[in-house]
């Protein structure tokens, strides 16, 4: 069930009536409804893997409950490591296993060495990634005695499973939505308020820009072989476009889903385009799985601690992971990889903090020293993208080396200035919105009542205009 | 006091959810009002123009032409992939290209075309794949046009399952109304406009282009329709009943396509050759090198598609011995 389908336009008001008007009475009433919501809202993707889902979540559960038992240093690691272990090897296995096993017979062969491996035709069960990291963050924080753990198997599952979540993040921390689940939610007209704009806001990144860039990102990438180097540009322009569309607006309609609910989800993007430097774009570019491998790899291996070296292996390591973390191949690695190469001089010269306050605060236009940071920024996260979305390696060399060509000065071929235009439109609302959680979030204090509904009533016009394609979100594969 | 605490809360949710709710429905009533407006508005000036509106005069050819006939059923696998002249001087009957385009679902295409139908006819169904896959047959957002902008008296006569289809697109075919590109700076466009098709009803308006580059299908979504199946088959019942020719034959298809979806095709060829359909060729005889189409895996080039004429010729001519 996607979120921008007719199914969840008549899912999430029938979860939100039982919500509010049929279990509000008790927390534990309405945590099962949302359980059972969530966990028929996953089976509409592959009921098979609800299993899975299940599993993991008793695992991580009962795991928990064994490590605050035991006061056994031996013991809890036992429980510890069972559980990182089992959800790891669930996430090798479905994810990661043909890669591995394909890359050895490849390594082997180069070797003069012929083995017999089996790669096996596997479906990978969607948001295993996500809720993975979910369960390994509540059992690193029990085990680290950050958190107490859940002794309410409803309540430890809605956490893993809570719908607006579960299959694309944000990837949630047992210390923010944990308590949430716990106490009564109250219905706030303001807050409900907020969530309806920021899942209109969503739907229009989605369907309107993420949907329509795709169209041409994908001709442009199928073909690279046959467009000029200013077609190519333009493609992954377009591609760099979508990607943002796309995963923010799924975490746009994710928080404000939840917000209907009562309940806060951790910010997942915060305006990354508008970054000054590499160090700032990923400090608002996929923020919950940037703070987990902050909080979970970075810091348990040392992170700024000890030194320029360890900076920067640490800094390595964690790009080459976050890429992998993306699926098995090795554009995503390389795509780390160059993120972390980006990254580097701010990290040797100690200036990667310092642009942490959004840009051009309280004016409305940047300096031309910002719009220049601004656009070098955009241009290597642009470049970046072409590994990202690249079949294999070898497709992304030849897609840059077809760039850097004469004809990087032709008129492209394949362009669209209807959408050139609504992406301008687009970045100026977010642009003019910067200074909130979501690009709509002020609105209520700018315009007036009937201007914002003439603005709501376009914005939903131009995403009904563009349905009928259902595109799944980017982010479900991974 | 925890009973007034509880009394006031609960007021104080009323009121506030009775706000929300208010508003909501309010935006709601008003977005469901214009869509009812654009429902009724007249077809725009730009859609007058499109293929679509060439419905029209290709049910009037249906009215019109003469026995013997032979009347193709498809989607733009006819339309642009067929040379109707070349049947004429071959086989002597007076072919009439009835296609469209694939959108509208070989399920109306065969209610649709049955009124039209007389004794001694000759019609051969040549459905695109996607058709016998999850609920393309049903139509999408152009048979709602068709329904409600060409014929909007007639337009009961779809099926509980088409309209299930096709209603999604009702919000997006009346938003569609108010658009200002709907109405000035109308030009034909020159391949997909009312007058790029020939006297049979086969476009030939790409005849003589370059052809243009275009993304392979890699599959067909969904799972196979038995429905479309035994729908087919109650269609060829009901010909035989009239004393009318029956056939189903292949769409033509790009080669890199081909390729990708070939165990999907496998599939329906299997499936169709269990049935007591007659079948005109096989699909593998029907697909085409890349360099024959034009700007869709459906579609052909005038070589392509001339080609493509000559084997349903040869095909025609073994079955109807």
């Amino acid at each position: 069930m996607l979120f921008n389908s007719i199914s969840y336009l008549v899912f999430l008001p029938i979860v939100f009536i039982l919500y509010w008007f049929v279990f509000s009475n008790k927390v534990k009433t309405q945590n099962l409804l949302l359980l059972l919501s969530s966990y028929f809202f996953y089976s509409c993707w592959d009921w098979r893997f609800l299993f899975l889902l299940i599993f993991s979540t008793v695992l991580d559960y009962y795991t928990g409950i064994k490590i605050q038992q035991n006061s056994s240093t031996n013991r809890r690691k036992y429980w510890f490591w069972l559980s990182v272990c089992t959800n790891l090897g669930f996430l090798g296995i479905f994810k990661y296993y043909n890669f591995f096993i394909e890359n050895f017979i490849q390594l082997f062969s180069e070797l003069g060495i012929q083995i017999h491996a089996t790669t096996i035709n596997i479906i990978l069960p969607v948001g295993i990634s996500f809720y993975t990291f979910h369960g390994l963050s509540y059992v690193i924080d029990i085990y680290k005695n950050r958190i107490k753990a859940e002794n309410n198997f409803i309540d430890y599952a809605v956490f893993v499973s809570f719908f607006p979540l579960l299959v694309a993040g944000p990837i949630e921390r047992a210390t923010h939505l944990l308590p949430q689940i716990k106490i009564k939610r109250i219905f706030e007209y303001k807050y409900a308020n907020e969530g309806l704009r920021q899942i209109l806001w969503g739907l229009f990144k989605k369907v309107v820009i993420a949907d329509q860039c795709a169209q041409y990102a994908d001709i442009v990438f199928s073909n690279s072989n046959i467009y000029s180097g200013s077609t190519l540009l333009l493609g992954a322009f377009f591609f760099t476009i979508q990607i943002y569309g796309d995963f923010s607006g799924y975490s746009d309609i994710a928080i404000g889903t939840a917000k209907l609910f009562g309940i806060d989800l951790l910010k997942n993007f915060s305006y990354p385009y508008f970054s000054r430097d590499i160090a700032e774009f990923w400090r608002r570019w996929h923020i919950s799985l940037s703070s987990w491998f902050k909080d979970y790899l970075y810091i348990p291996l040392g992170g700024s601690k000890g030194g320029t070296y360890v900076k920067v292996r640490n800094t390595f390591i964690i790009f080459l992971v976050s890429g992998f973390w993306h699926g098995a191949n090795w554009t995503f690695i390389i795509w780390g990889l160059l993120n972390a190469l980006y990254i580097m001089p701010s990290i040797i010269f100690n200036t990667n903090r310092n642009n942490l306050e959004i840009v051009a605060k309280g004016r409305l236009f940047p300096t031309i020293k910002e719009f220049i940071s601004i656009c070098i920024t955009f241009m290597l996260a642009l470049f970046a993208w072409i590994f990202f979305r690249s079949d294999n390696l070898h497709v992304a060399c030849d897609f840059i080396k077809n760039i850097f060509d004469y004809s990087l000065f032709a008129i492209p071929q394949v362009k669209d200035m209807r959408l050139l235009l609504t992406i301008a439109i687009f970045f100026s609302i977010e642009w003019i919105g910067r200074e909130g959680s979501f690009a709509l979030e002020y609105l209520e204090k700018r315009l007036p009542l009937l201007l914002r509904w003439i603005f709501y009533g376009i914005l939903t016009a131009s995403i009904v205009s563009h349905v009928g394609t259902d595109k799944q979100f980017i982010y479900f594969q991974f | 006091m925890s009973e007034l605490i509880n009394n006031l809360f609960i007021s104080n949710f009323e009121q506030i959810m009775k706000r929300f709710l208010n508003r909501l429905v309010c935006f709601v009533c008003i977005l469901l009002f214009v869509i009812t407006v654009g429902i009724f508005l007249p077809a725009t000036p730009r859609e007058k123009k499109s293929l679509l509106f060439s419905k029209i005069a290709k049910d009037s050819l249906l009215k019109v032409t003469k026995s013997p006939r032979i009347i193709f059923i498809g989607g733009s696998n006819l339309s642009f992939g067929l040379n109707s002249q070349m049947i004429k001087d071959s086989l002597h009957y007076f072919p009439i290209n009835t296609s469209i385009q694939a959108s509208l679902g070989i399920i109306y295409m065969m209610d649709d075309v049955w009124q039209y139908l007389k004794k001694n006819d000759v019609v051969i169904l040549v459905p695109e794949y996607a058709n016998f896959y999850g609920n393309f047959a049903y139509g999408s957002e152009e048979l709602l046009r068709i329904e409600l902008d060409i014929y909007p008296i007639k337009n009961i006569s779809l099926r509980k399952k088409q309209w299930l289809n096709i209603a999604k697109f009702i919000p997006k075919y009346a938003f569609s109304k108010f658009r200002p590109s709907e109405y000035i700076n109308i030009k034909e466009n020159d391949i997909y406009g009312i007058h790029s098709y020939n006297q049979y009803g086969d476009v030939d308006a790409h005849w003589y282009k370059k052809s243009v580059k275009y993304e392979p299908i890699t599959k067909f979504h969904g799972a196979l329709n038995d429905a479309v199946f035994n729908s087919i088959e109650t269609f060829n019942n009901k010909l035989k009943s009239r004393g009318i020719l029956f056939y189903v034959s292949y769409p033509c298809f790009q080669k890199t396509s081909y390729n990708h979806c070939a165990k999907q095709i496998n599939e329906i060829e299997k499936k169709l050759k269990q049935s007591q359909i007659n079948i005109l060729g096989s699909p593998d005889k029907y697909c085409f090198d890349d360099s024959l189409t034009f700007n869709k895996p459906y579609h052909l080039t005038k070589s392509g598609l001339d080609r493509r004429t000559q084997f349903l010729i040869e095909d025609l001519k073994v079955a109807m011995k």
